[in-house]
């Protein structure tokens, strides 16, 4: 066929390149100057041949303007193709080198997985504590909690107490600047009868604390205002959670009278899952606040103003701003309160504080919320070392690839396609560890709230959609973190010098980079093992303290009781109870006590007749427990002095008494309190003997100081000690866990009465007090031991390829008489500077972050110096041992064998 | 014979802009060229709706194109099928042809036996 003409590619058309207008242009001079020419053979005249051109080609302004639009549109595409195309192409080359290097790979993902991983982790926590607002409240930034600003009773220093009474609640209802107000409180309360009875959460919240929050039931209602009050609270919500596993999830539940304490409930709604109130821990029942009134047999919870156990939260009226409604609540509370000022019983100056509705923000967060506040700090730690680290590995692989990178560069790969490449490899790697460090999330945050943050009310996975987002968030930064550095340098590499070089150039550039990198690692890692020494130290002082009483093989149990029970027969029945219990194997023996140490004391008015008044002790006190005897030696508290009282003493309401060595030589000084004699309630009344003095021993808290204390027998009616004596004390061998069950058996079996024994290690009560210390001391070592693996791993991969790319150089030396001794000297000096200014700039780093740190560390300065001298010295042991293979292999250079590789 | 004596229908002037590119890469004037000289002049196709279709074809994908030196040496813009272009072609000319026929065959019918 003639018309196809000899076809010729010039050059492909460049979608960046090429202009779309003048490529139309060009292509219709062609079109009209063959067929002028084709006309004018044809015999026509130049202007004719130019009018019939025109002609056939039609209204050329329309079709030009058409064939532009259409042109634009293709330009557009084509361009977006050739990214497309390019970045795929990028991949593949991307891919392909990873696959080349597996290692390489391997340890890159490996040192982000565990990095990523670890923040994923410590984001799942501090979302569901600090970031998210309570589940199922709407607008929940406008809810706040109402707290009184007062000096505690306790303490004796100003604080924020969220605590308060049901009448100063009342006084805030008629607030004009509050749009509405609630208050809760909450206890442990015995759900059924007999053996399926079971202890559960309960909260007991007034009607518009639902509303108020805005959160609507799974199914049925809420209680209404017409059943919350005094006469008619009797109708109960369950949790989900609750209904879905001792109920089956059944809507036939609605309308079921349930046993619940002392009173008898309909459930008329089922809460939505994950609903707890506002707090943090979770809630098993919703009960009426009046319902608190039958519980506890008195009326005074709801009247009294010296029944301090709910708590407020309320919504600001949209017309008022919060200061007025600060003020206005402070004038309501000082004014309910009023009589109580003009006795001197009330401090004037307290004020109400509007307070976050995030529980972890506010007064009463437990310490291990404040140590997962600082984790997460340390898990960023962390993740700055590994990118650190990796950029170190990319900075070192990047020096062997320069002749790759040159070459690249000199075919004409421009220098931002090139960088594009080397910071996609990172981010790839960065994904690969980010996916595997969802796995680590997964498995950290399962063991973060089993192990140390058990109190809260978790959602069901560790990881979930904001988990998800963080974690691909953060690895897309990690990848352009660490690789910025090594794409900027690696895209700058000139092909002349690469290829001049070989593979042993820019020891001295890229050195020094890589020298700031592990400066930075070892630094970090300083400040993160100075945060572990610091918590293990706390750890250790406070597992050291001596509590006097032996918590480790103890049993507590108590028992719940059905009707009005006189103190002597409750005595009687624990009685019993003890016969049952002392014969089970493994008790060595049990006892009864009207005090439980780290959960209840009593005092009562105290005399001593020598005295005119009482010393106030350090620790508080004196405080009193009436017990069986043998309580003492069954908690473990040592006699130092005297004897302690007898079967028959306690049976014959003997007045005897036995004091701790605080007491007696804060009272009688050096003289000996044997003898001595004291009265308790009433300066008038007969006196009770001192026979023993025993250690001093905790009893409020395990970091508290030692209160003073006296023990005395049951069976003085007047002191009303014995109505509490539920608590029974039991000292076993072995595992204390295996004698549980027994005892629980035994208990439950004692009286038809007993609705429930609640039996467990006395630690359960002491573990929680510690268990920020131990949350601060395990996670801090374990990041901080992480840490220091990376960074060893980094000064060695840095080291070894520094040694490998100066074989040249070292086999001069040697060749020149270097001995080995130097050689091995030269590489390890190099190590150790490193090090040492790494440490150097860590501890002031340390120094100056452990001021902050101060308050949650017992008994420990931060600045311990055997903790920041250990720390240096471990840290200078491993840049040795990281750098002694690499030494090793330098010092053995063959010069021979070094100058032939070349 | 009239400039709209024939009214082409875009779908078919696609068609035979597709079937002129068949046997090899072609500019513009030769696609226009062909088309005249295949049918002795009988569409009278503006050449400007040709050019249109064959940017537009380019958009879709169906038509690449190239700078190329024409018999000449004059630099001119080539066009060549894509395979989908290709596909197109096949499929279009199938189902102009079964038009075609069902055309031919009412044209066949002699007036007489006219619908009853």
């Amino acid at each position: 066929m003639r018309f196809i003409p000899r076809f010729r590619r010039i050059f492909r058309l460049s979608a960046f390149l090429s202009d779309p207008e003048s490529d139309l242009e060009d292509e219709l001079q062609f079109h009209f100057r063959e067929t002028e020419e084709e006309l004018l053979a044809s015999g026509l005249s130049r202007s004719e041949a130019r009018e019939e051109s025109r002609r056939r080609f039609g209204d050329l302004g329309r079709y030009r303007t058409e064939l532009n639009q259409i042109d634009r549109k293709t330009a557009t595409r084509s361009r977006r193709l050739a990214i497309l195309e390019a970045m795929s192409q990028d991949l593949a080359y991307t891919l392909r080198g990873m696959r080349r290097a597996p290692g390489f790979t391997v340890a890159v993902a490996l040192t982000l997985a565990l990095g990523i991983g670890a923040n994923a982790t410590m984001f799942g926590v501090i979302d569901r504590l600090l970031l998210s607002p309570p589940a199922h409240v709407v607008d929940a930034d406008g809810v706040v909690r109402l707290q009184i600003h007062r000096v505690s009773p306790f303490t004796g220093e100003p604080a924020v107490m969220q605590v308060m009474t049901f009448p100063d609640y009342m006084d805030f209802t008629s607030a004009g600047t509050l749009s509405s107000v609630a208050a809760f409180g909450s206890e442990t309360v015995i759900l059924g009868r007999g053996d399926d009875a079971i202890r559960v959460e309960a909260l007991f919240g007034t009607a518009s604390f639902y509303p108020l929050l805005g959160v609507s039931p799974a199914l049925g209602r809420f209680p209404s205002e017409l059943e919350d009050t005094p006469n008619s609270a009797e109708v109960v919500v369950l949790s989900h959670g609750l209904w879905k596993t001792r109920y089956g999830g059944s809507r036939e539940v609605i309308g079921r009278t349930l046993s619940i304490g002392d009173g008898m409930y309909t459930v008329v709604g089922v809460a939505p899952e994950g609903f707890n109130g506002v707090d943090l821990d979770p809630v098993d029942l919703f009960l009426p606040i009046h319902a608190y009134t039958v519980q506890s047999d008195t009326d005074r919870w709801i009247d009294g103003r010296g029944y301090w156990w709910i708590r407020a939260v309320a919504r600001v009226s949209p017309s008022s701003s919060r200061v007025a409604a600060t003020e206005e609540a402070t004038a309501l509370h000082l004014n309910g309160r009023r009589d109580l000022i003009e006795e001197g019983r009330y401090q004037e100056d307290a004020r109400i504080v509007l307070g976050s509705i995030k529980a972890a923000l506010g007064p009463n967060a437990p310490g291990e919320i404040q140590v997962a506040r600082w984790l997460a700090g340390v898990t960023l730690i962390v993740l700055l070392i590994a990118c650190a680290n990796v950029a170190n590995l990319l900075l070192a692989r990047g020096a062997r690839r320069r002749r790759e990178l040159g070459i690249r560069g000199a075919l004409g790969i421009s220098r931002r396609r090139l960088m594009g490449q080397l910071l996609l490899e990172s981010c790839i790697l960065a994904l690969f560890g980010g996916t595997l460090g969802l796995a680590v999330a997964y498995w950290g945050g399962e063991l973060m709230r089993a192990v140390f943050l058990p109190s809260v009310a978790w959602p069901s996975s560790p990881v979930d959609g904001r988990v998800l987002l963080f974690t691909l968030a953060l690895a897309g930064g990690t990848g352009l973190l660490a690789g910025i550095a090594p794409a900027f340098r690696g895209s700058r590499s000139g092909v002349v010098e690469a290829l001049k070089e070989g593979g042993r150039g820019g020891t001295r550039r890229t050195s020094g980079g890589q020298s700031v990198l592990l400066i930075v690692q070892a630094a970090l890692s300083v400040v993160l093992l100075v945060g572990a020494g610091l918590f293990v130290r706390s750890l250790g002082q406070v597992n050291s303290l001596d509590l006097g009483l032996e918590p480790d093989g103890l049993v507590l149990a108590t028992m719940e009781l059905d009707g009005d029970w006189e103190p002597e027969a409750v005595l009687a029945l624990g009685q019993r109870g003890l016969d049952r219990i002392e014969p089970l194997p493994g008790v060595l023996s049990a006892s009864l006590s009207s005090g439980i140490p780290f959960w209840s004391m009593s005092a009562f008015e105290f005399f001593v007749p020598e005295l005119d008044s009482i010393p106030a002790p350090r620790g508080m006190g004196p405080f009193v427990t009436a017990s069986s005897p043998g309580h003492l030696s069954t908690l473990g508290i040592q006699l130092k002095e005297g004897r302690l009282f007898t079967e028959q003493e306690a049976s014959a309401g003997a007045r005897v008494a036995v004091v701790t060595e605080n007491m007696a030589r804060g009272l009688w000084g050096s003289e000996s309190a044997i003898g001595r004699c004291f009265m308790v309630q009433d300066r008038e009344s007969s006196c009770w003997e001192v026979i023993g003095i025993v250690e001093d021993s905790r009893l409020s808290g395990v970091t508290e100081d030692e209160p003073w204390q006296y023990f005395i027998p049951f069976g003085d009616p007047s002191l009303e000690l014995g109505m509490n004596s539920r608590a029974m004390f039991v000292r076993t061998r072995g595992d204390p866990r295996e004698v549980l069950a027994p005892i629980r058996h035994e208990l439950r079996n004692l009286d038809p009465s007993v609705r429930f024994a609640h039996v467990r290690l006395h630690r359960d009560l002491i573990d929680p007090e510690i268990r920020a210390w131990k949350l601060g001391a395990t996670m801090f070592t374990l990041f901080g031991v992480l840490a220091l693996l990376v960074a060893m791993v980094g000064l060695y991969s840095v080291m070894a390829f520094n040694v490998a790319r100066r074989t040249r150089e070292l086999g001069v030396r040697s060749a020149m008489g270097a001995s080995r001794g130097r050689l091995l000297g030269m590489v390890l000096r190099q190590a150790v500077g490193v090090a040492g200014v790494g440490v150097a700039v860590g501890m002031g780093a340390a120094l100056m972050a452990s001021n902050s740190l101060g308050p949650l560390l017992f008994d420990t300065s931060p600045r311990d110096p055997i903790v920041l001298g250990g720390v240096a010295i471990s840290l200078l042991v491993v840049s040795l041992l990281a750098s002694a293979f690499p030494a090793w292999t330098a010092a053995r250079t063959d010069p021979m064998g070094a100058l032939r590789t070349e | 014979m009239s400039r709209d004596s024939m009214n082409l229908l875009q779908g078919t002037l696609d068609i035979l802009v597709l079937k002129a590119l068949a046997f090899g890469p072609l500019h513009g004037y030769g696609v226009a060229r062909w088309i005249r000289e295949t049918t002795d002049d009988a569409l009278q196709i503006e050449e400007g709706a040709l050019y249109t279709a064959l940017h537009r074809m380019q958009r879709r994908g169906w038509l690449e194109s190239d700078w190329g030196l024409s018999e000449n040496n004059r630099k001119a813009k080539y066009y060549s099928l894509s395979p989908t272009g290709r596909k197109q072609l096949r499929s279009g000319a199938q189902s102009w042809s079964r038009y075609a026929e069902a055309v031919f065959k009412i044209l066949r019918v002699p007036e007489g036996e006219g619908a009853s």
